[in-house]
């Protein structure tokens, strides 16, 4: 009797509590991601710093050094004659107005840069991250359930080959094949020269052709893109495969998993549900990091497909020593990867009830 | 993972370091020597053809093995020695400064190594010594990590507790206990890691930011074959030089953390 | 279903004839499992006790075709008397959940932590019987009813952790019984819990047993649970049957050493009190002869020589006393 008011009570008062428990853990995870974001621009301020010599020389272009003007309107946005601390906030202020600086090769402010190039490499690195988490989501799996057997150590081989395999010679290697042996992708670029670019809605040329209209448009995007996302997709999916892999060896061992069978359901019921619900939040896990790693992928994959993305930004900065430019690049990365986290860590609420339920 | 595969990946490491150290004698060209004979595919007297200059690729692959391996192995020991002593720290004396350090890790783990690698090697300008400091700054945390955990764990077992109180100073407590017990694991990561600082410099050179040409780096190597996709020959050997000594960090870092079962980031 | 009416004599369930099962191991097959005879009837709890490596949960994973991959089986399995060995995979299925099925130790890691109670309790309902997701709803409100659970409507959306462990095993229990099977297998399911909740449990499975007619094999490596709960009792020992009988006689008088130390080892308030001597070996590292000799005080030489079978009382076997000891064998009183 005692037992049962108890539980009533509890199962009462749980909406309540539920609510107040997921939103504290939103809050923390918010508090967790201002944290970083903040840091990371501590980060960039000290990249800045450490360049020696004169900060003057070193982020504006030669033309800009001449003129005596901008050298002293640049010293002025960047409080460069004030104490360290103070160039700090002057340097987070401008931050806060999406100042990243100028770019010494378009002379150009480096935000409006990125944002021309952000559409690209999204049209890349969705439907790669997407084809990843597919394959190695599946193929991991495949792996966990024949351990120790031919088709695993297969796996297991093919996925660290796939680790290690430098994805800028992978690219190389996959036009060399593909474009000048086999002649059936094109080579490089986001559009073959005959088209011109739809109108920009997203930015991405093959959803922009198709909410156009332009069939042969949006195909000719789509050719384009194929390669890239392959080869981006090479490294992540290896990742993923051993991730999964271990999780589901791990979940496999569990008594609810025996139960499962136990209970009479079909094999595939119990690795659909039961196994794959159990890997979710793991695999959400891996997918955020592997998120990280194929941005990064971007700047190495991006150039030689010359694909006009962030990546390429990055390398064109990079090659000239645009040192505004990539430290743009790398805060707007970091800013995206820790936004990502955020979202990955929300959703972990979704997927796991001990976290949307406690 | 099997036996056999990790008698390989010791040979193939083994092989590569011979080659580093006999590069000299065993190449049949000076590897910056130019010659008229520019992009010669493949022959007899050019095992792996020659490229935009007319330079031997297989002595420029072979050279590559003297820039490479040992700048790899200087950021691993480097890295190592850095983010050890913090996670050391970080772990011995805990509180506030446990915080900072570990808040440091996670700033940097916030970042793709790659991309912070490139903006440090920008902002110090490119050579072979700023692309070792720029990849030790984006991989010391792993480390740290590590260390601190292995730390925190002999605290647990308490003889630290027992040596603070027979009077022992802080130092050697370090010296006796805690070095001691931590070197295992940061051995084992550090081979784990050794075949991801072989890819992240060649990709620092690749993109141009690390050994200046004429320098004979693989990844370096790469970029020029990029230039003209159709001389597949000069991109596709020193490839294969990074994906076999990476593939056989790979496998031995596999089987050794399946021996020790150390825990990765 | 129509129930059979009282009269008729329990109809045998279960009759498992001279099992063995080996597992693959690095060096060639490993015994498990040797010459194991048992049987159980509706309407009836069997107790099957021993330690941990005996082979009693290997029982009950032979019974549901869940051995590991590499597993030999030989004998016979007869469950309603269809022959589950020759059964096939869809078979086997169908058998599971539906036929035979399982409470396992700890309820905390036996259901799912990321499917809903309602779920867990409803998938296998709706596969085995075809009922729809409203009747299976209705249904699994009135299993937790059933094994005592209040506010079913609610809990059937509310997930494990929210859960005490007592709670969950009843839950379990219901989820075991969704698909109507004839046999329950309980493995040692009152071990992982309080003392205070194991009371609660055995007194479920004991009214289970009586209102439904469902036969139990409860696996335990506690003789004492079995006193008040079950008809008769299989003690294992190193992958085979040691002794048999019915359980109220078993313990008052067991013929076995090894019953004896283990009712020795276990004093009134089911603390150990005197564990046994030695170290309980499993079937794969039994010696030649008897696999308890090592530790048995009453050990001859005889006993490391050749291998006791099990022999029973006047050659009968159900409900007969039966042992498996050279020295103290058949009709070997105290």
């Amino acid at each position: 009797m005692l037992l049962r008011s108890v539980l009533h009570r509890s199962v009462l008062h749980r909406s309540a509590v539920l609510r107040s428990a997921l939103l504290r853990y939103v809050l923390r995870r918010l508090a967790i991601a201002a944290g970083l974001l903040l840091g990371s621009t501590l980060v960039g301020f000290a990249l800045v710093q450490a360049v020696p010599g004169d900060p003057v020389a070193a982020n504006l272009s030669d033309q800009a050094l001449g003129d005596p003007a901008a050298v002293a309107a640049f010293r002025a946005k960047w409080g460069l004659d004030r104490p360290l601390p103070m160039q700090y906030l002057a340097y987070l202020g401008n931050l806060l107005q999406g100042d990243l600086g100028t770019s010494q090769q378009t002379g150009r402010p480096v935000l409006a840069d990125l944002l021309d190039h952000v559409p690209a490499t999204i049209e890349l690195v969705l439907p790669a991250i997407v084809l990843s988490v597919v394959l190695g989501t599946a193929i991991g799996m495949y792996a966990a359930l024949r351990q120790g057997r031919a088709g695993d150590q297969a796996v297991r081989v093919g996925a660290l080959l796939g680790l290690s395999t430098p994805q800028f010679w992978l690219s190389v290697l996959a036009l060399y094949l593909f474009f000048y042996v086999l002649g059936v992708s094109p080579n490089g670029g986001r559009l073959s020269p005959q088209f011109s670019p739809p109108p920009r809605v997203t930015g991405m040329y093959s959803l922009d052709a198709l909410l156009a209209g332009q069939l042969d448009v949006a195909w000719d995007a789509v050719q384009h893109i194929a390669l890239p996302v392959l080869v981006l997709s090479v490294v992540t999916t290896a990742t993923l495969v051993r991730f999964v892999r271990s999780a589901i060896l791990e979940v496999l061992r569990k008594d609810y998993i025996a139960a499962a069978y136990a209970k009479g359901l079909p094999a595939r019921t119990v690795l659909l549900r039961h196994l794959l619900r159990a890997g979710l939040v793991q695999i959400i896990t891996m997918t955020s990091l592997a998120f990280a790693s194929m941005l990064a992928g971007t700047v190495l994959v991006e150039s030689v497909f010359s694909w006009p993305g962030v990546g390429e930004y990055a390398y064109a900065s990079a090659s000239a020593l645009d040192r505004p430019a990539i430290l743009g690049v790398c805060l707007f990365v970091a800013a995206v990867y820790i936004v990502v986290n955020l979202a990955v860590d929300l959703l972990y609420g979704v997927a796991d009830p001990r976290i949307r339920l406690t | 993972m099997r036996r056999p595969l990790v008698l390989i990946a010791l040979s193939v490491l083994g092989a590569w370091l011979l080659l580093a150290v006999l590069a000299g004698v065993v190449s049949p060209y000076d590897p910056l020597a130019q010659s008229a004979d520019t992009y010669a595919p493949p022959s007899a007297a050019h095992w792996f053809g020659t490229d935009e200059l007319g330079r031997d690729v297989l002595s420029r692959v072979v050279h590559g093995a003297r820039l490479s391996i040992p700048l790899a192995l200087a950021v691993v020991v480097l890295a190592l020695l850095l983010g050890g002593l913090l996670g050391l720290i970080a772990g011995y004396v805990g509180r506030a400064v446990d915080e900072v350090i570990m808040r440091l890790t996670d700033l940097v783990f916030a970042f793709p190594q790659i991309i912070l690698a490139m903006a440090v090697t920008a902002a110090f300008g490119p050579s072979p010594a700023n692309a070792v400091l720029a990849l030790v700054i984006v991989s010391w945390p792993v480390y740290a990590r590590v260390i601190r955990g292995a730390v925190l764990g002999i605290r647990g077992e308490n003889y630290l507790g027992i040596a603070r109180m027979l009077g022992v100073g802080p130092i050697t407590v370090l010296r006796r206990d805690v070095v001691p017990n931590s070197v295992g694991p940061a051995v084992v990561l550090a081979t784990l890691e050794l075949g991801n600082a072989v890819l992240l410099l060649a990709g620092l050179s690749f993109l141009g930011l690390g050994p200046r040409p004429p320098a004979a780096e693989w990844g370096a190597m790469i970029a020029l074959g990029a230039a003209d996709i159709s001389k597949w020959w000069v991109s596709v050997f020193p490839g294969l030089a990074i994906l076999t000594v990476v593939l056989a960090c790979n496998i031995l870092g596999d089987a050794i953390r399946d021996r020790f079962d150390v825990g990765h980031r | 279903m129509p129930t059979t009416p009282d009269t008729s004599p329990p109809a045998e369930l279960l009759r498992v004839e001279r099992l063995a099962v080996t597992l693959r191991g690095p060096r060639g097959p490993v015994p498990i499992l040797t010459d194991v005879t048992l049987s159980a009837s509706a309407g009836e709890i069997v107790g099957i006790a021993g330690e941990s490596g005996s082979g009693k949960s290997m029982t009950a994973r032979a019974l549901l075709g869940l051995l590991p991959r590499g597993a030999e089986v030989s004998g016979t399995m007869l469950f309603q008397g269809r022959d589950l060995s020759t059964l096939d995979r869809r078979g086997r299925q169908r058998v599971r959940g539906a036929g035979i099925a399982m409470v396992f130790q700890d309820p905390t890691a036996a259901l799912h932590p990321m499917l809903s109670i309602g779920r867990q309790l409803t998938e296998h309902m709706r596969a085995h019987l075809g009922v729809s997701r409203r009747e299976a709803a209705k249904r699994a409100v009135e299993l937790l009813d059933q094994v005592r659970i209040p506010n079913a409507a609610k809990v059937l959306r509310a997930y494990p952790h929210q859960f005490s462990g007592g709670q969950l095993q009843r839950i379990a229990i219901a989820s075991a019984l969704a698909a109507r099977p004839r046999l329950l297998i309980a493995d040692e399911p009152t071990t992982a819990l309080d003392v205070t909740v194991q009371a609660g449990i055995l007194a479920l499975l004991e009214s289970l047993r009586a209102e439904m007619g469902l036969g139990v094999l409860f696996v335990t490596h506690d003789l004492g649970v079995l006193a008040a709960l079950a008809s008769r009792t299989y003690v294992y020992y190193a992958g085979r049957i040691v002794e048999t009988g019915p359980t109220a006689g078993l313990l008052r008088a067991p013929r076995h050493p090894y019953t004896r130390a283990l009712l020795e080892a276990r004093a009134e308030d089911g603390a150990v009190m005197r564990p046994i001597a030695g170290r309980p070996v499993n079937a794969a590292e039994a010696p030649p002869g008897c696999p308890f000799a090592p530790r048995c005080p009453d050990r001859e030489d005889r006993c490391e020589k050749s291998a006791p079978v099990l022999a029973y009382d006047d050659g009968e076997r159900d409900g007969r006393r039966g042992s498996a000891c050279l020295v103290h064998g058949t009709g070997g009183a105290r």
